[in-house]
């Protein structure tokens, strides 16, 4: 039963990633796209901040589709961390834009056994030495755009990603975030 | 001091000439505030002093927020129908420290015209720490009244 549920949980994620991969593809083709790299700093609600990578792409004028990655190791203790978010920004003023969106978190900690074989572990066996898990959630923020004329694109960005506690978000706020700072640089496609 | 002023010239430039503030309004929000240690609890009912904020907008766009968290903070406010925008700095407060620094808010308002409306809002901030060095970042989800 437990290796039927594992099975199941895999398909599902199988299946989100494969939702999310589509969605990148089904947005590439279109007419004034862009696509931005950049560096982040993430912090997750305890006041300090983690470096991270991340990739911006704009399928049309105002919608976006953020993907950042980060993670650390502390000794056996491995942590990755991905966001992804898509919504849409609307000029406020100036070089000064909103963001605004869907989000889903994804994070995963794995415990490194190195004399271990993982091929000689259960599915449950394996289960003890990691975790995944995932947030649906929304997004807000600012976006500086400071050079947003030619091909190439410049921009800083402060965004806030909210993710509700079940039902204590839902009837009393109670939420975890993630925020980032963010600097990028793109083109236009 | 000198995020403080960043944030203050900030507001006023975001506040001048374009904002759409449809005249003054009061609102009185309720909700849990992010504190630099983790995810926040849930409103407590009643709520207690660091889950509730007033927020004052002039006709002019320029928004007092007082509350204990995230702080004592003046910006500009940008409405775009429902939804609107802010930007300003203020002193900040969280578990871990306080310090100046700037915000940044994000809200809905329901209906529109005068009158009683329901008012969602999201606010982010940061801060070089006074106390201990670093940053503070607190932040609040509150859902409350507005009156225009």
């Amino acid at each position: 039963m437990v290796k039927n549920n594992l099975k199941t949980k895999k398909i599902i994620e199988a299946l989100i990633f494969g939702a999310l991969t589509l969605g990148w593809i089904w947005a590439l083709p279109l007419s004034a796209a862009g696509l931005s790299v950049g560096l982040i700093a993430v912090e997750e609600g305890g006041d300090q901040f983690r470096p991270g990578a991340t990739a911006v792409l704009r399928p049309w004028d105002g919608a976006f589709l953020d993907l950042s990655l980060w993670g650390r190791e502390y000794g056996k203790v491995v942590e990755r961390s991905g966001l992804l978010a898509a919504g849409g920004e609307a000029q406020v003023k100036g070089i000064l834009y909103i963001r605004f969106g869907g989000s889903i978190l994804a994070e995963s900690t794995r415990i490194k056994e190195a004399k271990t074989n993982p091929d000689s572990l259960t599915d449950s066996e394996k289960s003890d030495f990691s975790e995944t898990s995932y947030a649906p959630g929304f997004m807000v923020g600012s976006s500086l755009k400071i050079l947003n004329s030619g091909p190439i694109q410049v921009e800083a960005q402060w965004n806030s990603h909210v993710y509700p506690a079940g039902v204590a978000g839902g009837l009393f706020l109670a939420h975890g975030r993630r925020q980032t700072f963010t600097i990028l640089g793109g083109i236009d496609l | 001091m000198i995020y403080l002023l960043l944030g203050f010239v900030m507001g006023v430039f975001f506040a001048h000439g374009t904002v759409a503030q449809a005249g003054s309004s009061h609102s009185l929000k309720f909700g849990p505030s992010g504190l630099g240690n983790g995810g926040t609890n849930p409103i407590d009912i009643p709520p207690n002093g660091g889950q509730i904020e007033y927020t004052y907008v002039s006709d002019g766009g320029v928004e007092t927020n007082i509350g204990l968290v995230p702080g004592i903070l003046v910006g500009g406010r940008m409405e775009r129908g429902s939804w609107y925008m802010s930007l300003g700095g203020g002193l900040l407060v969280d578990a871990i420290g306080v310090g100046f620094g700037v915000y940044n808010g994000f809200g809905y308002v329901t209906g529109s015209g005068p009158g009683w409306h329901w008012n969602f809002e999201y606010k982010q901030s940061i801060a070089p720490d006074l106390e201990g060095g670093g940053f503070i970042t607190p932040s609040a989800a509150r859902v409350g009244i507005i009156w225009k």
